[in-house]
């Protein structure tokens, strides 16, 4: 399926992530310049290893199948 | 490193993952396309919201959170990507699809009437100020959230 569909690479990515980061002077992960933060944000273990799986058909076919009761329109 | 903490160095890993999961599934849900401008598009403006809100909020992030991710994404989907208009509803629908796949994945999950009321909800934002009858960004994100970190007294 994905080899059919573009899919915006890892480079474009990080290329975005430093122009954004350059631009707000300032970097989303782990911000030395947050001092005393009120909030720390993690990846669940478990969503995290199913992140870093690849994406295929059958994992989009389980995603159908759980958001099967959202609305078609 | 805490062993219950994933290490940052997979972020972009993790974007990459939810970018690939609502493009692809629109496609096969819906047959719509999301093409490379907007995903860069997509990926630059929730990027963008995300250093503010971990600004205002002081929030230290040390991986991506999947659900501000994809709440976002699916909101600027829904409002600010002029692409296929009449079928914006689908876009978001597409990134709540993946959101709510993910919290079933970790163990979770959330009535399904609450989150028809949680769509209608968020789709009531009518790019006005101070629409008090909508949920909003945050108010999207932090239902799937909420629901992911549930605790039992």
């Amino acid at each position: 399926m994905s080899s059919t569909i573009e899919i915006i690479s890892h480079e474009e990515i990080q290329s975005i992530i430093n122009k954004v980061e350059a631009e707000k002077e300032t970097v989303l992960f782990e911000n030395p310049n947050l001092k005393n933060p009120k909030f720390h944000n993690s990846m669940p273990p478990k969503i995290g290893e199913y992140l870093l799986e690849e994406t295929t058909d059958e994992d989009i076919a389980y995603i159908a199948e759980v958001a099967s009761f959202l609305p078609e329109e | 490193m805490n062993n219950n903490v994933l290490p940052n160095t997979n972020n972009n890993n993790f974007i990459h993952s939810l970018i690939t999961k609502i493009v692809l599934y629109a496609k096969h849900k819906y047959g719509l396309t999301i093409g490379i401008t907007d995903q860069r598009k997509l990926v630059e403006d929730v990027y963008r919201h995300y250093i503010e809100h971990c600004n205002e909020y002081h929030v230290m992030v040390c991986s991506v959170d999947p659900f501000k991710f994809l709440a976002w994404a699916g909101l600027t989907l829904y409002h600010d990507i002029k692409i296929q208009s009449g079928r914006k509803r689908q876009y978001l629908h597409s990134a709540i699809a993946v959101m709510y796949a993910i919290l079933r994945k970790n163990g979770r999950t959330l009535n399904r009437d609450f989150v028809i009321k949680l769509i209608h909800m968020t789709q009531h934002d009518k790019d006005v100020k101070n629409d008090k009858l909508a949920i909003g960004r945050n108010g999207l994100y932090m239902a799937f959230r909420s629901a992911n970190e549930v605790e039992v007294a």
